[in-house]
């Protein structure tokens, strides 16, 4: 199954941001996408998330999609997280399936337990990015769309957040975006933008 | 409509394509989202920033449903 991009152009405020972009984004397959701010990296983001349309050109879904919109597991530049309530609960508000303990267990993967019951406005960026890593993981998606996902992070806690999206995406392709090029990413297929 | 009893409520716009894109279901937007904002409990980052000086947006469509 793959996702296709096709001659794909956005501009923001006049300004051209991408320019008949071609990619293809397969299954099984991981994509650092990089580059200066401004670069168009979170504008990319937020058209395979379905949160902008292109000026021109298109998003295809080749295969066998269950719906023929794109699911995302989502993790967003700025969080986008409910500020008074807990890591647990922004985790399982989004999915019905996902109950409090569920999301629990694997929240303490990455957060230390007696953060994970605090309202998100008192954690740490990195303990907030480890939220969103793990809400996004949580639901079933054909795409998963990350960006900046280790901001604020230490080397450990990046470590260990890659680990973790990595033995739970599955075959499902991952998109990390961010202007750093971590060690871990270079194993990715490189987008420079 | 973005006025109930007199009051001003905005939902922030993060957190209104955070549900779009996870696909929150109508109810639970209604719950964490909607009403929390309307009632100024529960906010973004966004809103815990700026308060409700904002703009003001429909917030409740068909259309979200």
């Amino acid at each position: 199954m793959t996702i296709e991009l096709e001659k794909v152009s956005k501009a923001l405020h006049g300004k051209p941001v991408l320019q008949d972009l071609t990619l293809d984004f397969s299954t099984d397959t991981c994509y650092a996408v990089t580059g200066a701010k401004g670069s168009g990296k979170t504008t990319l983001l937020r058209i395979l998330m379905g949160l902008d349309t292109p000026d021109s050109g298109r998003v295809r879904l080749l295969g066998d999609y269950k719906y023929s919109w794109l699911t995302c597991g989502a993790v967003f530049q700025r969080d986008a997280l409910i500020e008074n309530l807990s890591g647990v609960r922004n985790i399982s508000v989004i999915r019905k399936l996902t109950s409090d303990k569920a999301a629990r267990e694997e929240l303490v993967k990455l957060l230390a337990p007696d953060r994970a019951e605090l309202p998100v406005y008192k954690l740490s960026r990195a303990e907030r990015r480890a939220v969103c890593i793990v809400r996004a993981l949580s639901v079933p998606a054909d795409l998963l769309a990350m960006d900046e996902p280790f901001e604020g992070m230490t080397d450990k806690e990046r470590a260990a957040a890659f680990s973790y999206i990595m033995d739970h995406k599955g075959s499902t392709p991952l998109v990390i975006a961010g202007r750093e090029r971590y060690a871990e990413l270079a194993v990715f297929k490189s987008i420079p933008l | 409509m973005n006025r109930a009893d007199g009051r001003r409520f905005r939902v922030d716009r993060e957190l209104k394509e955070m549900a779009k894109v996870f696909r929150m279901p109508f109810g639970t937007r209604l719950l964490y989202l909607y009403l929390p904002a309307l009632f100024g409990h529960a906010r973004g980052a966004e809103g815990t920033a700026q308060q409700d000086g904002g703009d003001t947006e429909p917030e409740v469509r068909e259309g979200d449903r």
